[in-house]
């Protein structure tokens, strides 16, 4: 079985990746090509200036060209953002067959069901997850090929966002001109980078800390429980530095990188920090104790939102394995001692695993979806060469309408 | 707008309550929480539930703000369970004493967990009820202003300070201390709730304060008959909470509802908005509601929010103008920029820190042409220390 290598395109906020890796034999994925450009025209995940982020995709797209051994034309797109949120369903079939005996079709009928899910004209499906299968209500099993029972039914999770800014997102990488090949919801990538099977057992919520969202999944009992994604992230804390302690947001942002602590250490409480500047201007000292209390809140508060979004689907107590984070804001100091205090449970920071190639990617939080989607782009390609019946089975994406 | 509930904290609030629902046809679900079982029991409100019954002994806490406080953390569950379901809280107290000063913080705490907008209405003591009252009312109404939305203050020293009120015996002023928070009440409750010609929301009122760590001042004028644009303006303008007008004449930011009869024209907003704008600076942030209620009849009723600086020091009242002419009156504005030149080095103090405080232009735009993030009802566009108006050390430093 020979899948040719896989471009993952991510169109963040603040970074524009592309990586591209092929599969090995054991299972590790080799970078082969990277590219890298800052954004320009994305706010909060979202196009608001076409033609800036155009340019800023051609742009990573074209180092990824020059550093790899392939020209892309092809790509697999990284979503975040845009309102993602999801749907529980399940839906129930009689199963046809005389003997009770679950076959391809009934499957195939109780997926139909499930899938429907009444939403809004202004969302878009992004992926349906089917969660895990029942015969007659009760019996629990994750393939029921085969077996027998009356009634089939299935729990899935749909994965949705506002359709204008999924599809501008897309237009733009079209614009390229690229052919979108997949999508694929970031938070989930970044689960396939740096989850383990343990973790996914045992109950685990992963958060990808971005520059303009922040997006979440949500394992339990190995299965996708809950997707979503909150329009606060990177951006809101540099402005809020920037607006705090009276700086441009150049400057905001350097200090955040150097100085920055999500957890304010009162030692300190007398120190200052140059502002770093271009210009030799008068020595700008600002206090740190409010650089990391600014820092602290909007962490904080972020992590609120995303824990309150858990309590009101009564998943707050299924996290076993506890919270892991990725994205640019889980370079920040102290973001883990944070998080495991408003989740009370432990964090880990998580760092994409079984890659090869460019090991200082596989180092960092903020590559973890890109990777995860290369990965993602595999497993479909390996699917897509198996029965179609097996295909359905997987907890993972089946059908994504045309985008 | 949403379930609103009316609650009065500590003996005080519950008074002030009291005073108010009387009379009060279709106005808010009204509570009051207090830990001094004798305060609750000739209560007329809806429920009332007394706190710390452990801690105070179903007395009330002598005044003590650790008893208050620890009354309040000993009964979070029940505060809860009374915050239920509310969208809208107005919160109703009396800072100084024990109770109130205690549990009010807690409250609007719990209230705005359970996703509720808190809008708070203090009163701070006077100045003869003695420095310990005053440092309570200090500590508390800084909690209070963390958990609130948005907080209005009355410090009943400005009450002495109008003519009319100055000679009124004790007991007189305590009473226009409540009406003066029942107009307060009232009015918010009004510009709230009903649908207005040009529409105002706890979001314009939001915006206002942001600038102000959440603290407001209140004004209240209202006219009859022919020149009841005129009247109005000019019964606001005496208004003793606004200092005469000369908290209007530095207000950075303002927010003025008018409410008049059925035949209220746009002649009459006209003059009153112009009434304000030749008091108030030109630069300053102003927005205008207005609506129809059957029930005013002739008459016209404005109110004004303006948007204050407290400084929390140890006065606990925001830096007083250094000087002010001998009425006490405002007659012209070029008469007030007059004044400004003598102001005092504290003043100018607040000065520098109201510059320091407003937002820079090139930072607003940092999310513009992006949807703003909505969640239960804040803007998260804006920095959260700005919403939970917490102080920097930096801008302590400079006061």
């Amino acid at each position: 079985m020979n899948i040719p290598p896989i471009a993952a395109l991510e169109v963040g906020t603040s970074k524009v990746r592309v990586v591209v890796g092929e599969a090995r034999e054991d299972g590790q994925i080799m970078i082969t090509g990277f590219g890298e450009a800052p954004s320009r025209g994305i706010r909060k995940s979202d196009v608001i200036d076409f033609d800036n982020a155009l340019s800023c995709v051609r742009r990573a797209l074209q180092l990824a060209d020059q550093n790899g051994p392939v020209k892309i034309h092809e790509v697999h797109l990284v979503l975040s953002g845009s309102g993602i949120s999801c749907e529980k369903n399940r839906g129930t079939v009689p199963v046809e067959d005389d003997a009770g005996e679950i076959g391809n079709d009934d499957m195939e009928r109780c997926m139909e069901t499930a899938r429907a899910v009444n939403l809004g004209h202004d969302r878009q499906v992004v992926h349906t997850i089917c969660q895990r299968f029942y015969i007659d209500e009760h019996h629990v099993v994750t393939n029921p090929m085969g077996m027998e029972g009356s009634r089939l039914s299935a729990d899935t999770l749909v994965v949705h966002g506002m359709r204008a800014q999924l599809r501008n997102t897309v237009k733009v990488v079209r614009s390229v001109p690229m052919v979108v090949e997949d999508v694929a919801f970031g938070g989930l990538c970044s689960a396939l980078a740096v989850l383990t099977p343990e973790e996914k057992e045992k109950g685990v919520l992963l958060i990808d800390l971005g520059g303009g969202t922040t997006d979440c999944v949500v394992y339990a009992h190995h299965a996708i429980a809950w997707a979503g994604s909150l329009a606060v992230g990177g951006d809101h804390v540099t402005n809020d530095v920037a607006r705090g302690l009276q700086v441009t947001i150049q400057q905001a942002e350097q200090l955040k990188e150097t100085n920055g602590r999500a957890m304010a250490d009162f030692s300190l409480r007398s120190k200052k920090v140059p502002v770093p500047s271009n210009v030799r201007t008068t020595d700008h000292i600002v206090p740190l104790i409010d650089l990391h209390t600014i820092i602290h809140l909007r962490m904080e508060e972020t992590l609120q939102l995303v824990k309150e979004s858990l309590l009101e689907r009564e998943l707050g107590y299924q996290l076993g394995a506890g919270v892991v984070l990725v994205g640019g804001g889980a370079k920040l100091k102290d973001i883990c001692g944070l998080a495991s205090k408003v989740f009370n449970a432990p964090c880990r920071i998580g760092k994409p695993s079984n890659v090869s190639g460019l090991v200082s990617l596989s180092e960092s939080p903020e590559f973890a979806a890109t990777l995860g989607m290369v990965r993602y782009g595999f497993s479909t390609a390996k699917k897509e060469t198996m029965s179609q019946g097996w295909r359905q089975i997987v907890n993972t994406i089946l059908r994504r309408r045309e985008s | 707008m949403g379930e609103v509930g009316l609650i009065g904290v500590g003996s005080g609030g519950v008074n002030a309550v009291n005073r108010m629902i009387s009379g009060w046809q279709d106005g808010p679900r009204s509570m009051v929480v207090d830990t001094d079982e004798q305060v609750l029991s000739v209560s007329t409100v809806e429920r009332a539930l007394q706190v710390g019954a452990s801690v105070a002994g179903g007395h009330g806490t002598g005044g003590d703000l650790q008893v208050g406080r620890s009354a309040g953390e000993n009964d979070t569950d029940q505060l809860a369970v009374l915050m239920r379901g509310l969208d809208v809280v107005f919160l109703v107290t009396t800072l100084g004493g024990g109770t109130g000063s205690g549990v009010s913080p807690i409250l609007a705490a719990t209230a705005h967990k359970n996703g509720a907008v808190v809008i708070s209405f203090a009163t701070l003591p006077f100045q003869f009820e003695g420095p310990e009252r005053r440092e309570a009312a200090r500590l508390s109404l800084r909690e209070l202003r963390l958990h609130s939305d948005v907080v209005l203050v009355l410090p009943n020293d400005r009450l002495l300070e109008s003519p009319v009120e100055k000679w009124m015996p004790m007991e007189a002023t305590f009473a226009a201390s409540d009406a003066t928070i029942g107009v307060m009440v009232r009015s918010m409750w009004k510009l709230l709730s009903r649908p207005g010609l040009l529409n105002l929301n706890i979001a314009d009122i939001r915006r206002m304060v942001e600038k102000s760590s959440g603290t407001c001042s209140f004004g209240y004028g209202a006219g009859h008959g022919e020149s009841k644009a005129t009247q109005a303006v000019r019964d606001l303008m005496q208004s003793p909470l606004l200092e005469q007008g000369i908290q209007l004449a530095k207000s950075s930011s303002l927010l003025v509802n008018i409410i008049g009869g059925a035949a209220l024209t746009l002649q009459d907003i006209q003059k009153v908005m112009d009434g304000i704008r030749e008091i108030v600076p030109a630069d300053s942030h102003l927005v205008v509601g207005a609506a129809c209620d059957p029930a005013m009849g002739d008459s016209l009723a404005v109110t004004v929010l303006t948007a204050e600086q407290w400084i929390d020091d140890d006065s606990l009242e925001p830096i007083r103008r250094g000087q002010r002419t001998d009425t006490g009156q405002t007659e012209l504005p070029a008469g007030l920029r007059g004044q400004s030149k003598s102001r005092s080095k504290e003043e100018e103090k607040r000065r520098i820190l109201q510059q320091k405080l407003s937002p820079e232009s090139t930072t607003q735009e940092r999310f513009k042409g992006a949807q703003p993030s909505l969640y239960r009802g804040q803007d998260m566009d804006i920095p959260t220390f700005i919403r939970r108006g917490v102080k920097l050390s930096g801008e302590i430093k400079s006061q």
